[in-house]
This record gives C-alpha cells, structure tokens and sequence, in this order.
C-alpha cells in the first residue's frame, strides 16, 4: 500500500518536513521526493511531519511529494545474509558494486537481500500440523556453517493447510500456507521486522557461560559472557579496531554481525580482505562463512548511521531465534552517538551534556538490553553478545558517551595510550578494565578448566596492583633501595606483563590462546613466584634468585609452547622446582658454613 | 528562463535569506548579481517554507537588500576539471587564479559520494617521502590519510613543501603520480613560498594547487579541500593516476 501524499516544505541536511502528510505514522518509512531516497518519520505534528532521510538529500526540492510504505523501517531476514555486506539499512553493497560504480549511488531504493538466488529448502512440516510462533517450517543450508531455521514470525500461529515440496526455491517462494481464525497467512523463506523492536522471546536464561576469545588478559582477567555487555572505550591509536577484529576472528561465537559505524572505509576493507582466508579454529572454515558486516563508513549519510546499529542488532535477534550464539561488534558507539546529535541539533531539539541530546542515556541502554541469553519463542537457546568500541575524544573516559555506556554494560576493557604507545598489545590496561561477570561464570570455569582458575587470576590481580604501587616509589627513588621481596614483585609483574599480557596477533602460537593454555600459563607464573618469594625470604639475594634464562624462558613460553604440547608446561614447572630447590640447598649450607 | 530574486529578505555574516521563493532545490548553486557589477557565488544551505537560506562564497560584503539578484542554478556545486588541471592553481571555488583561464569538458559535483568499501583496495603500496621519521615511523600509505599536526611558529610549511617535493611511488607506476595540494587560510607570502618552491624544484607540472588565502571568504573554505578531493577522484580515476593530498587546516 504505497501512497502518494505530502509535500516537501523544509530541508535541512537529512531532516526535512512535509505538510498535508496526515495519515504518517511515527518510525514509518517513506520514499522522499522523485529520487525516492529512503527516509524514516521521526514526528508527526497536526499536519506536518519530520522526516530523516537516509540519503543525501542535495538536489531535493520544496513541493516534490513523498511515498508512504505504510510500515516501519523494517530489515527483511532470510537466506543471504550470512557472509554478505550491508549498508546501514541492509542494502547489499556488493550488489551496488556489481552494478559498475565505486560509489554509492542515491535513490536506488530499498533493495535487500538477493531475491533471485535459490536456495536448497526442507520443508520439515507437513499438511495439518499445528505450527505457532517461533517454530520452524523449512531448513536451508545457507553456507557451510551455519544452517538457517526458517521460523514462524512471532504474532503467527496456525494450522498448515499447504506445504510446498523440498527443493531449490527464492526467497519471494510460497513455502507454507497457515489457517487460523484471522484468515491464510502465506510464509515464504523471508520474513520483515521493524529494526527499533526487539524480537519477542519465551524468557532470559540468567548469564552463565563465557564468550571464549582467545586473548589471555579477556579470557582469564576481564570474561566476557555470553548474552552479556562489553565496552572497549579508548582514545585514537589504542587500538580498539584490531582489539574488535581479533575477538571477530577468534571468539566462540556461532555467528559473528560486525557493524562498522562511521569509522574508516579501509577498515571495512580489511575485514573484507581478511576474513576469507582466516579458518575458525573451532570448525577448520573460512570465518567469512559466519560473519555479516554492516558499513556505514564516515562519509555516508549520517542519518543510516543511526539505523546501522538497530539493523545489526535485529539480524543478530533473527539469527539467535534459531538457536545460535551470535556477538555483535559495533565500532565505534561513539560514531553513532555523535549521529544521534548531529540530527538532534537539526531537530532544534535542546542539547543536553556536550551538545548530545538528553535522550542519549536511554537510546544506549536500549540497544545494550538486546543483548542477553535467552530462550527464544520456540524453545532454543541462543544468545546476543555486544561488544561496543567507543571511542572518546582525546581518551577521556569522563566524557557522556563513556559514562553513559559504563552504566549499562558489565565488561569494560579500558585501552590505554601509553601502553599502546610502548607496543603492549593488546592495549588493555588492567588496573582500569573490570568485569562484572566474575561471580556468574565462575562455576562455569570451576568445573570447566581448573578450580583454581580464578584464584590465580586474584593472585595475578594482586601482583599488578602492588606493583604498580612500587613503581611509584620506584620513579622517586629507583628500584636499588627496594626491599628484596618487593623487586621480587616487580620482576615477576613484568613476566606477567610481556609473557602473559601481551598477546601477539600475529604469531600461530599465540594469536589465539585455549583456556587450558592460559591456566596452565598462569601456573607456571604463580610457581615461579612462590618458589623465587620462599627464596627471597629465606635471604637469598634478587640477583639470584631471579635467573635470566629461566625468567626468560617463562616469558617466552608463550610462543615455544603449542596448543598440542601443553605438557611442556609440566617440565617447566619442574624445571622451576629444580632451580629453586638447588639454591635454596646451595643457600642454607652457604649460611651454615 | 531563469528567474531573477531582486529583493533579499535579510543579510546576516555569510548568509543571505531569500523569500517567497519556489523551486529551490536543496545544496544548489546560485549566482548572486551585484548592482555594481561583479558575480558571487552562493549555495543553498536550508530551505523553510518559501523561505532560502543561501551561504554565500566570497563573502557578503557589499550586498544590501536592493542592490542584488539571486539567481537560481539548479546544479549543484560543479567544477571543470581535465587532465589539463596539472601545474594549474585554482582558489577554493575552483576558479584559476594564476592569471589563465581554463576549460574542462565536463563539469564534476564537489560533493562526491561516498566510496562503496566493497570497492575499495586495502592499501598496500607505500609513498616515500624521504623524510626518514615518516617514512619509517609513520608510513604513509597509498590510498591512506596522513594528518599533520602543528602550531604556531613550527615549520608545517616547510614540511608540506618537503613532501611534495620528494613524495615518490615505489614501484613502476612513476609517470602516473599526481599531487593535489590544497592549503586554506594561508597568507599571500606563504602561497608564494610554495608556488615558488614547487617551480624550483621542477615538481610543478604534477601538482594542482587549490589556494584559499587568509584574507579570502571564511566560507570558501569549506569548498577548498572538496575541490581539492573531487580534482584528486577526477585524477585518480578518470586519468588511473595515483595521488597524494595535502591539507593545510
């Protein structure tokens, strides 16, 4: 049902208003103008109405007429999503590619995903069965990953009266006709749901598994949960992108929705180049095969910035529908807050904190609370992991959109300039990073890994913290006049930090690290410490009992052990008793001669 | 026909507001006739009702509510460009300023769109600038931005010379490689250093200047370093040439 109504009386940038538009519903998508460029109504006055248009509106004119669809900006979800790029309304840009310019044409209207392409179809249900929401009709193997559930919508429910053969169908195919008391409802391999809502779920399963990354100071200090929240905020140059792209390569997730808002086009790039040639560890095949990117790069229109974020987040839902664990990286929030005030101030609405609107609180906290572990209408279990990047202008935390994102998230993972500027990788500083997932996943990493798993990770808190209260003292007076058992500190600190902190994204050993490595890390960390602190105690001098080869071996442990000779670490530990024994031996009998 | 605007509502800093217009379109370029003679050009900046709001390049000094016509383009912001823009130099609305006229045969938009990243490369390739600590530390890459920061009384000119003289390719593609300089808010003596110094050094020929002065319209300034881009496209991808960009903020 698409209307000719309206006409164009105000244009500012990507906001204009019309008037005699009185049937214009709130969040309505509309088609602006003869160009039919994509814009979405964002209020509804008596007779006028304001629209932000997802285009470049240049060349738009006072009086031209506007489209109404009659529904929400909705994304459509079915079979080709997987592995494709989207702008940040779920336009193909491949498929813009394909049609032979490097830009991004206006006006070329909501296309979406491929409706021509078959796919090999199930059909799992048959002729009198009674279906409701969430249940699933057909199965398609979408690519050698992930096989995509075609499900009932959620306000469906019915008797199946038709049930299409198996076979290769597109996705505009007639797979399933419903009878219920409204009427026939036709179910085809697609269906569209409005991005600004949540899809409905039976109910949250309370947090209890980790989101396995692979990076030792995540995985063993800060977890991240699935089904939780995480901000990676950090100033320019700490590295938040290649800290995104290494838990996009490397987490356990099933599916993977990176949504690139408003950052650098080559970065977008990158992922597109890289990506294919990196293998899931967990299955051996390309992680392109369970990504799905969406760009808004820093040059496209503003306004599709600040849908970008619901899109992403409404493919993740669809995908989590079906029983799959998804993480959602979106880099950078920031980006997308500062979208938010840009159309603020053309909306002449009143400017709250730093100019972004008073609004801003409640819009992150809503796209955040889509995250969680549930069980979604149907009865599977999936969950929704968001990992935001923010990026705060000249590294201060104390900023709005960092304050506001602390509050609603439970894993903050603070990148740090100067560690990034001293080549620590990943840039996390430890003593500011928390994760609020400790006390819920720690049955999980009892009975999964060790049950002194997360005791070591407080001991190793605790040397951190110590030393970097030593250093202090150490930058007034120098490391000389120290106690023996305080150097002792700094030096077992600084194995912690280079051997087992910095992680190194390009080497095979180490890019990406199992659980059981890092406890078995950890172990050789905290041994060395007790053996070398009962030494120091007992009067033996720092400069023995900290050898260079053996510290330097445990720092290097890291790249000389692989994940299949995890046994090595037991020599190590051996090696650790031995050296310590023998001068303590060699000690008590200097002392009593 | 074009119609003529005889009467303008109110003149506020850069800004003219029109009213009782139709047709405007929104981002288009007009041309502002002045009694006295001599043009001006503006561009569409907000449309209210029947009333435009018109950013004016070149400033507004001299308009008054009578003196002037505002005439409506329905383009908008176009400059020609060839290959012929080569060893050219132009101010921040794309007109030659080096006592030459010039003719492109086709006219580009300088608002661009936005590169499709499935379309673009990752960058790869290097430009060497034989400045060790950039080379070196700060590579500059090709297809890359690479911003310089600087203050008062610290030699950023010097600098932006230094690159444009020494920037090279590696590689075979030599012959194709342009450099688009673009500096805005510069003093007159500054523009001659570099228009000197490019001559000096026989870099010329493979450098198009876009020259916004200190004492020109604050609001041209924004149109120089889009000039300088659309130039810079035009080059890189009409003529499959390579460039490199300097802004000087």
């Amino acid at each position: 049902m698409e209307t000719n109504i309206g006409k164009i009386v105000y244009i500012n940038g990507p906001v204009v208003r019309v008037i005699e538009a009185y049937d214009l519903k709130m969040r309505e998508m509309v088609l602006v103008g003869h160009k039919q460029l994509i814009g979405e109504v964002i209020s509804v006055d008596k007779e006028t109405a304001t629209i932000q248009v997802y285009e470049e509106t240049t060349g738009l004119m006072r009086g031209e007429g506007i489209i109404s669809t009659g529904r929400p900006l909705s994304v459509k979800l079915g079979p080709g999503i997987i592995k494709n790029i989207f702008d940040g309304i779920e336009r193909p840009l491949l498929n813009m590619y394909e049609t032979g310019t490097a830009f991004i044409p206006e006006g070329i209207g909501m296309i979406t995903i491929d409706e021509e392409k078959l796919w090999d179809a199930e059909v799992v249900v048959k002729v009198g069965d009674e279906i409701s929401a969430g249940d699933v009709y057909a199965k398609v193997q979408e690519t050698i990953l992930i096989e995509h559930k075609l499900m009932v919508p959620p306000d469906i429910s019915g008797k199946v009266v038709f049930a299409e053969k198996s076979g290769s169908y597109n996705i505009e195919h007639v797979l399933i006709r419903l009878e219920n008391e409204q009427g026939l409802h036709e179910l085809k391999m697609y269906q569209l749901w409005p991005v600004r809502s949540a899809r409905p779920v039976n109910r949250r399963n309370p947090i209890s598994k980790p989101l396995i990354t692979g990076q030792r100071i995540i995985d063993s200090f800060f977890p991240l949960a699935k089904g939780g929240t995480a901000a990676i905020p950090g100033g320019f140059g700490t590295g938040k992108t290649i800290t995104q792209h290494q838990l996009a390569k490397w987490s356990d997730a099933d599916i993977i929705v990176y949504i690139g808002v408003g950052e650098r086009g080559n970065e977008m790039t990158e992922v597109l180049e890289d990506f294919p040639k990196i293998n899931d560890p967990k299955s051996g095949k390309s992680i392109m095969e369970r990504t799905v990117l969406i760009a808004n790069t820093s040059n496209m229109p503003v306004a599709a910035r600040e849908a970008s974020i619901y899109t992403g987040i409404t493919i993740a839902e669809y995908f989590r529908d079906m029983g799959y664990n998804i993480a959602i990286m979106a880099d950078s929030t920031s980006r997308w807050a500062e979208a938010l005030r840009e159309i603020s101030g053309r909306l002449e609405e009143m400017p709250a904190e730093e100019g972004y609107p008073a609004y801003l609180p409640s819009r992150l906290a809503q796209f955040y609370e889509r995250a969680g572990d549930v069980e979604a209408l149907g009865g599977r279990d999936g969950s929704i992991t968001i990992i935001g990047a923010v990026s705060p202008a000249g590294g201060d935390f104390s900023e709005p959109v960092t304050q506001n994102t602390k509050r609603v998230v439970s894993t903050f993972l603070a990148l740090d300039k100067s560690l990034a500027y001293g080549r620590h990788y990943p840039a996390i500083n430890w003593l500011r990073s928390y994760s609020g997932y400790i006390t819920d996943l720690s049955p999980w990493y009892e009975e999964k890994i060790a049950p002194d798993m997360l005791e070591l990770r407080a001991k190793m808190l605790r040397l951190l913290q110590e030393e970097d209260k030593l250093m202090e003292i150490v930058k007034l007076v120098g490391e000389d006049i120290l106690p023996d058992d305080q150097r002792l500190i700094l030096e077992v600190s600084r194995v912690i930090k280079v051997g087992y902190l910095q992680q190194n994204a390009y080497h095979k050993n180490d890019a990406h690290v199992s659980l059981k490595k890092q406890y078995k890390m950890l172990k050789v960390i905290d041994r060395l410490y007790v053996k070398a602190h009962n030494c120091v105690k007992m009067g033996v001098p720092i400069s023995k009992a900290k050898n260079d080869e053996l510290f330097y071996k445990i720092t290097t442990m890291k790249y000389n052990v692989s994940e299949d000779k995890l046994e090595m670490f037991d020599e190590l530990i051996k090696e650790i008793d031995i050296f310590y024994n023998g001068l303590k031996s060699a000690y008590s009998k200097e002392v009593s001669r | 026909m074009r119609l003529k605007y005889l009467k303008l509502h109110k003149v506020e800093g850069p800004l003219i507001i029109l009213s009782g217009v139709k047709g405007a379109m929104f981002g288009e370029v007009v041309d502002i006739e002045m009694e006295e003679g001599g043009h001006k050009k503006g561009k569409v900046v907000q449309i209210d009702g029947d009333k435009v709001i018109i950013q004016v390049f070149e400033g507004t000094a001299g308009i008054s509510l009578h003196n002037t016509s505002v005439s409506f383009t329905g383009k908008p912001m176009e400059i020609p460009l060839s290959k012929d823009i080569l060893g050219r130099t132009f101010n921040g609305v794309g007109e030659p300023i080096d006592g030459a006229g010039f003719y492109g045969d086709r006219k580009y938009d300088i608002n661009g769109r936005p590169i499709n990243p499935v379309g673009r490369k990752y960058p790869r390739n290097y430009i060497e600038t034989g400045i060790s600590s950039i080379d070196g530390l700060a590579t500059l890459v090709r297809g890359q931005k690479l911003p310089l920061f600087s203050g008062d009384g610290l030699p950023h000119n010097e600098l932006a010379v230094q690159i444009v003289k020494q920037a090279r390719i590696s590689g075979d593609e030599e012959s194709n490689f342009a450099i688009v300089f673009a500096a805005m808010g510069i003093k007159h003596d500054e523009a001659d250093y570099f228009r000197k110094h490019f001559e000096l050094s026989g870099v010329s020929n493979r450098v198009v200047m876009y020259i916004n002065l200190a004492d020109d319209p604050i609001v041209e300034r924004i149109s120089t370093p889009r000039c300088a881009l659309t130039a810079a496209e035009h080059l890189a991808f009409v003529h499959t040439g390579d460039y490199d960009q300097y802004d000087q903020l």
